[in-house]
């Protein structure tokens, strides 16, 4: 778990960052899969690390 | 404000269990799903006009209220998910600058320009977010273990954010 939350963190870290992007990245599409993809991160990383919580709570007792 | 906004929605299911937590995390980013969208047609405002101001978030609390009021027949858990959503604006007056109404004044403290307060500001949201939904979860062995990992995973995005700012003068949203 550790390992791939770094993982992801630096994949937010190059995709934030606008120096890698080549300049037909620069457009709109670019911009939009990249917020869209970092409000999935935000959400979806939590989301699985509840549900794991949650399921192995109950498999636990 | 970035994964601090999910701080919220983890303290927000505290306040209310009953409350699924991707509900409350779509409504902690409502106002960005609102920007996505406009930027993915093309009618993206980078001051936030149409997406971040009073009376955008407003309606968008009212919308979050009505139909979670309406699906869940349960209106305080209803004015919890308005609660967080507008949460999203507030906190966004810390470490942003947002405008108040189209046209109106922009406010905000602007923390992006420190990224290593804003670490601690949004870091600070996402430990106590993280300790009260550890409340939430059912007893066991080691009930810190979901909460540390929680908030560790939550910390490194916020680390990696805050390294991207150090690293560029300016993040365009879209």
């Amino acid at each position: 778990m550790p390992i791939a939350s770094l993982l992801v963190g630096a994949i937010f870290v190059v995709t934030l960052t606008d120096s890698v992007a080549p300049d037909f990245f620069t457009s709109r599409f670019y911009y939009a899969t990249r917020l869209i993809g970092a409000i999935l991160i935000a959400t979806l990383i939590p989301l699985h690390i509840d549900r794991r919580a949650r399921r192995s709570s109950r498999s636990g007792r | 404000m970035y994964i601090g906004h999910v701080g919220v929605a983890l303290a927000a299911k505290r306040v209310r269990p009953g409350i699924g937590l991707l509900v409350l995390l779509v409504a902690t980013y409502a106002p960005d799903w609102v920007d996505a969208g406009l930027c993915v047609a093309g009618a993206y405002n980078p001051d936030g006009v149409f997406s971040h101001s009073i009376p955008v978030v407003a309606v968008l609390a009212l919308l979050g209220f009505t139909l979670y009021g309406i699906k869940g027949r349960d209106w305080t858990a209803a004015a919890v998910v308005a609660a967080v959503i507008i949460s999203h604006m507030l906190l966004d007056w810390i470490t942003g600058t947002k405008p108040t109404w189209p046209g109106g004044t922009m406010i905000g403290l602007n923390l992006y320009a420190r990224p290593l307060v804003d670490l601690v500001v949004e870091g600070s949201l996402i430990v106590a977010g993280a300790v009260l939904y550890g409340r939430t979860l059912p007893p066991r062995e080691r009930p810190w273990r979901d909460v540390v990992i929680m908030g560790s995973a939550l910390l490194v995005l916020q680390l990696g954010i805050d390294i991207a700012h150090l690293l560029m003068e300016s993040l365009p949203k879209c």
